[in-house]
């Protein structure tokens, strides 16, 4: 078990005692011994992606979507330059939103001749949108992150690498 | 008429059952990953605190430092993004400020083990 005085625990009691939205998990692997971390505010975020969505809108939306996706696909080959990953799980809020705007563009059937223009100001939610209609031309085979790129905004990608950096000089096991 | 459609299958809802199957697999990739990043640095300060290790616990309180800096950005971009509005959007900042906060007291408590670490060393060596 963690050490009721050693820093992770009394981290875990300090976040736990304060007025926070959620709580952090700590567990512990029997053979290994070692610590897990889960957050459970992600499925909050997952509830609201599926919350957003009204029921009497679904299905009209999914009714449009065969044409959608096939303009999205001849979209997403004329930006081949566009790359999205999802390496790191803060990208787990925009891609979270982007879904909800991607049912938005769906709703409207005309969200890929918008999407050039919303490209311009915010590449993250369009991009992830693209990402998943893209898949849903695909059969439903959905690895985003293996289909399309997405570029994050640049101070975003700076802390991404800085934390790659990091990660590597700490040189701990990989999971 | 399609051939779904002529079979008699309703192909609103089976898109509507990949969309949402979708959906759920990008959170649930983006979930695995960030938990993993987390539970490396856990185990890393674990495991630094264990051995006494003040560089380690150094290296790990600057990922905990950046970590805040890449969630201040991510909140500003929501927060500036007139576009994004309702619970989505709260979900996110709620995420969002529940990570710093958490990144927060880590960084803190491993701060207080730096300073607990080094003024043991002088003590040991003024012994």
């Amino acid at each position: 078990m963690v050490e009721s005085n050693n820093i992770l625990s009394k981290t875990a009691s300090a976040y736990n005692n304060s007025n926070h939205a959620s709580s952090v998990d700590y567990s512990v692997d029997p053979q290994r011994g070692s610590v897990h971390y889960r957050s459970e505010a992600f499925k909050q975020l997952s509830e609201a992606a599926y919350g957003s969505i009204p029921p009497n809108v679904k299905k009209p939306i999914i009714g449009k979507a065969a044409g959608a996706v096939g303009r999205a696909q001849n979209f997403t080959e004329k930006h081949s330059d566009i790359t999205l990953t999802l390496t790191y799980g803060g990208l787990v809020v925009p891609i979270t939103l982007a879904a909800s705007k991607a049912m938005g563009y769906m709703q409207n059937a005309g969200m890929f001749s918008s999407a050039k223009e919303m490209l311009e100001h915010n590449t993250l939610y369009v991009v992830a949108g693209l990402g998943v209609a893209y898949c849903l031309a695909l059969g439903g085979s959905l690895l985003v992150g293996e289909v399309v790129k997405q570029e994050l905004p640049g101070k975003l990608a700076g802390l991404k690498e800085k934390l790659d950096r990091e990660y590597a000089a700490l040189g701990s096991e990989k999971i | 008429m399609n051939k779904k459609a002529k079979r008699g299958i309703d192909t609103s809802d089976v898109w509507a059952e990949k969309l949402k199957e979708g959906i759920d697999k990008i959170i649930r990739n983006a979930e695995k990953s960030y938990d993993a990043q987390v539970t490396v640095l856990l185990r890393a300060v674990d495991s630094a605190e264990k051995k006494a290790d003040l560089k380690k616990l150094k290296a790990a309180r600057n990922i905990a430092l950046t970590w805040i800096e890449y969630f201040e950005t991510l909140r500003d971009l929501v927060k500036k993004d007139p576009n994004k509005t309702g619970a989505g959007k709260k979900a996110s900042l709620d995420f969002i400020n529940d990570q710093i906060k958490f990144f927060n007291i880590l960084s803190k408590e491993i701060d207080r083990k730096v300073l607990e670490g080094k003024a043991s060393k002088i003590r040991q060596s003024l012994e």
